[in-house]
């Protein structure tokens, strides 16, 4: 975050961008009820406006998976959300941002193959500012033998910060 | 690039931006000293302000699990075609470097760049990070820069 010498009325502020993170996890991977699957911390203040997950192919180092074949083999699909968190990513703060639907858990869900059964949105967005040093996480409830790879893109516009005038 | 007819004082040259890069590296993989792990190619001009090093999975394990075997966590710019490894622009602090640094773990998945240098970098040019090490099984680490647009002459 750096002094580039401009006001808070600076229309550079509403620009959106995205930002991604998340990305393979590994085999034989649990995560308790909301448990953290990925995150990312802000470098400059940011309000976030939207997200969506997106599957993407994984390698056990013997098998390709292009995606997600079988959302039964993940388990319980509960609490596929966005969560803030102000400290080091340990607590997981206000109310939940965003949570996503995966309208079943059969099917293929390809990665690129399949434009529209490649990404999910999150829903009943709250939009919600962040700090620079502050947490979004990315969770879930799962168990998975064979690693699956989720990645998060969310819309972000800058947010003025003092230290810029 | 692209002539999007701004002037030098358009004000949206100034707005924060997040760059991602690296990934997943192969198993049985060496780097020697300041070996380049991976790189951004700059396609407009701007300025690197900071930077995090983030752990991710690697289909195996959902982080690294021991990275006594790894050093040199550094960025530096090339103006060429990133042969040349011109100026240390930051080192990542290893001091985590026992223990496991999963990504469901908020706190140990990333190590910050504190001692960034800010630098300007013209299309073109590289920003490329570097690491010592070698491993079997592959390992993940990617890069989050954060950069603001600098001016182009091409924009006008």
């Amino acid at each position: 975050m750096s002094d580039n010498s401009r006001t808070y009325s600076s229309p550079s502020y509403g620009g959106h961008s995205i930002i991604t993170f998340g990305g393979p996890s590994g085999a034989a991977q649990t995560c308790a009820s909301n448990g953290v699957y990925a995150c990312h911390q802000f470098m400059f203040p940011a309000k976030v406006l939207s997200g969506c997950i997106k599957f993407g192919a994984i390698s056990d180092g013997t098998t390709w998976r292009t995606g997600i074949e079988d959302c039964t083999e993940i388990g319980i699909w509960g609490g596929v959300e966005l969560l803030r968190s102000t400290d080091s990513g340990t607590g997981k703060e206000i109310t939940v941002i965003g949570t996503a639907d995966f309208l079943g858990d059969t099917g293929t869900w390809l990665s690129q193959g399949d434009a529209g059964l490649s990404q999910i949105p999150f829903e009943d967005f709250n939009e919600t500012s962040f700090d620079a040093g502050d947490f979004i996480l990315f969770t879930c409830q799962m168990g998975v033998d064979p690693a699956i790879n989720l990645k998060v893109d969310i819309e972000v516009v800058e947010n003025f910060v003092n230290s810029d005038n | 690039m692209a002539n999007n007819k701004r002037t030098y004082s358009d004000p949206s040259y100034g707005g924060h931006k997040v760059i991602t890069f690296g990934g997943i590296s192969g198993a049985t993989q060496t780097l020697a000293t300041n070996g380049v792990y991976a790189c951004h190619q700059f396609m407009f001009p701007a300025r690197l302000l900071s930077a995090n090093l983030r752990f991710g999975g690697d289909g195996i394990a959902s982080g690294i699990t021991d990275m006594t075997s790894m050093s040199e966590f550094q960025l530096f710019k090339s103006t060429d075609s990133g042969s040349n490894l011109e100026a240390v622009l930051g080192t990542f602090d290893p001091g985590l470097a026992t223990g496991t640094h999963l990504m469901e773990d908020a706190a140990l998945s990333v190590m910050i760049c504190d001692n960034l240098t800010e630098t300007n970098f013209d299309t073109g040019d590289f920003l490329i990070y570097t690491v010592e090490g070698d491993w079997d099984d592959p390992i993940n680490m990617s890069i989050e820069a954060e950069v603001f647009e600098k001016f182009s002459n091409d924009d006008n």
